[in-house]
């Protein structure tokens, strides 16, 4: 009995040993993938924070020629502008020129009145186009509403615009991604929305802006990838990302098109 | 000792039965198949433990239990498993499996009355393949049924071997040979208590919605 005793105690033993042993296994299988997984997880997020890190990068990169290139165009078409003016000038003088006679003056100062005029008119289309003054000395509030003015001075197209926040001149620099994307999405609307109302909407919220932007155009299709690859929808993304926001665009055939970003 | 173990069990095992329950409507079929396996082996011990009170043999049930944790565990894999290979395995190994069982007990019939250790090596064999599959998935991948999965290799590891000593221990009349019980009792705790971390993890906040 007592031998029999001894040999089950052995056979209990083994029983209990061998589960254990699996059940060791099992716990060291677990724990291999555990961290296994979590190496992985973090070399994937890793690796993804180097590809966001290198985009925004790019994207600001290429905001940032952009601008400088704007810039320097606003300022050779300015030059450009002011040698004619130059021309303009001389042509002034020729008119203190003694004994000219009256035909002549007649034709000069209608030559520079005329090319005065053009001169004019050319420099303030261009300039304002590239950069508005308005935006860089009165900010973002007064340089879209001469944005709205501008277009609805055209008559295609009324614009209604509403400011509940105030902006700071110091953050222009944002400012100016707002304005352009407010620039892109009108020029879309009349372009290819021939919208004829649009309304834009500035509002602040526990400390997010946010800008409502809503037409009446024909609008386009969300599902149809064409409208999304433009240039100009990439550059409004781009933007919007540069300025850490976010952007919802709601659209459907017929029922126009409503964007809200904030930044 | 054992007793008391095994009621915490079968506790723990009704108190995920009845939370799995109230979480079961929009949810995906795995996590349905997994109430079901849930229900089936609530359902195989409260028969096992009627015939304890009645004295009778109860062994045949085990083979309820290991054929249908196989199946529906085969189901629940082959839907939460993504790639295409490892569905076919599983459903070859399902088919395979069930196969091989069913010519075995038709040549011998008399193995319903005790623990058979093909069945029982066979079906936790392939479930534990099935669960390093989807270990392996789940490697740079959200976590879904990460802790069931967990539980479920632990459980067939160490439980497996209690119960292929099953008609050894049976012979034993010492007071050793309530040992491995115990131990199974106690692993089977743990098994519930990672099937219930499961449902705080990823099903809690569901009902709330």
């Amino acid at each position: 009995m007592k031998i029999n005793l001894a040999y089950e105690k052995e056979i209990v033993a083994i029983i209990l040993y061998t589960s254990a042993f699996f059940i060791i296994m099992s716990v060291v299988l677990v724990l291999f993938f555990y961290f296994s997984r979590k190496k992985i997880i973090q070399q994937e997020i890793e690796k993804k924070d180097l590809e966001i890190q290198y985009q925004k990068e790019l994207l600001s990169a290429v905001i940032i020629t952009q601008e400088e290139e704007r810039k320097r165009i606003a300022q050779d078409l300015h030059d450009d502008i002011s040698s004619k003016l130059n021309i303009v000038s001389l042509n002034s003088h020729l008119l203190t020129t003694p004994n000219l006679s009256e035909n002549e003056i007649n034709e000069i100062t209608a030559n520079i009145i005329n090319l005065t005029a053009k001169a004019l008119d050319n420099s303030r289309k261009i300039a304002h186009g590239l950069l508005p003054p308005v935006l860089e000395k009165f900010g973002l509030d007064a340089g879209v509403e001469e944005l709205c003015l501008e277009f609805s001075s055209s008559k295609a197209v009324t614009v209604n615009y509403e400011n509940r926040t105030q902006f700071a001149i110091a953050d222009n620099d944002r400012h100016l991604h707002v304005f352009r994307i407010l620039q892109e999405l009108m020029n879309n609307s009349l372009r290819h929305g021939k919208a004829i109302s649009i309304s834009i909407l500035f509002e602040e919220k526990n400390g997010l802006r946010s800008c409502h932007y809503t037409d009446n155009g024909i609008g386009f299709d969300m599902k149809n990838d064409t409208n999304k690859k433009g240039l100009g929808m990439k550059n409004i993304e781009s933007r919007v990302a540069f300025l850490d926001g976010s952007i919802t665009i709601d659209s459907a055939v017929n029922k126009g098109v409503s964007v809200v970003f904030n930044f | 000792m054992n007793q008391i173990l095994a009621y915490i069990g079968y506790l723990i095992l009704l108190l995920n039965l009845i939370l799995f329950f109230i979480s079961f409507p929009n949810q995906g079929k795995a996590y349905k198949f997994f109430v079901l396996y849930l229900g089936l082996v609530f359902v195989v011990q409260i028969w096992a433990e009627i015939l304890i009170q009645q004295k009778c043999n109860n062994l045949f049930l085990s083979h309820f239990y290991f054929v249908g944790q196989f199946v529906i565990l085969s189901l629940f894999y082959e839907k939460i498993l993504k790639e295409e290979y490892q569905k076919r395995i599983v459903k070859i190994g399902f088919i395979i499996g069930l196969l091989v069982l069913a010519i075995q007990y038709s040549t011998d019939v008399s193995l319903f009355i005790k623990f058979n250790l093909f069945e029982i090596f066979l079906t936790s064999f392939i479930l534990i393949v099935f669960a390093s599959f989807h270990f392996y998935n789940l490697l740079n991948e959200k976590k879904e049924f990460y802790y069931i999965n967990m539980g479920i290799l632990m459980y067939l590891c160490g439980s497996t071997i209690l119960f292929l000593t099953g008609n050894l221990a049976i012979m034993l009349h010492s007071k050793f040979n309530k040992m491995p019980w115990i131990l199974n009792s106690f692993l089977y705790i743990i098994y519930q208590v990672f099937i219930l971390v499961e449902w705080k993890k990823s099903f809690s906040n569901k009902i709330r919605q």
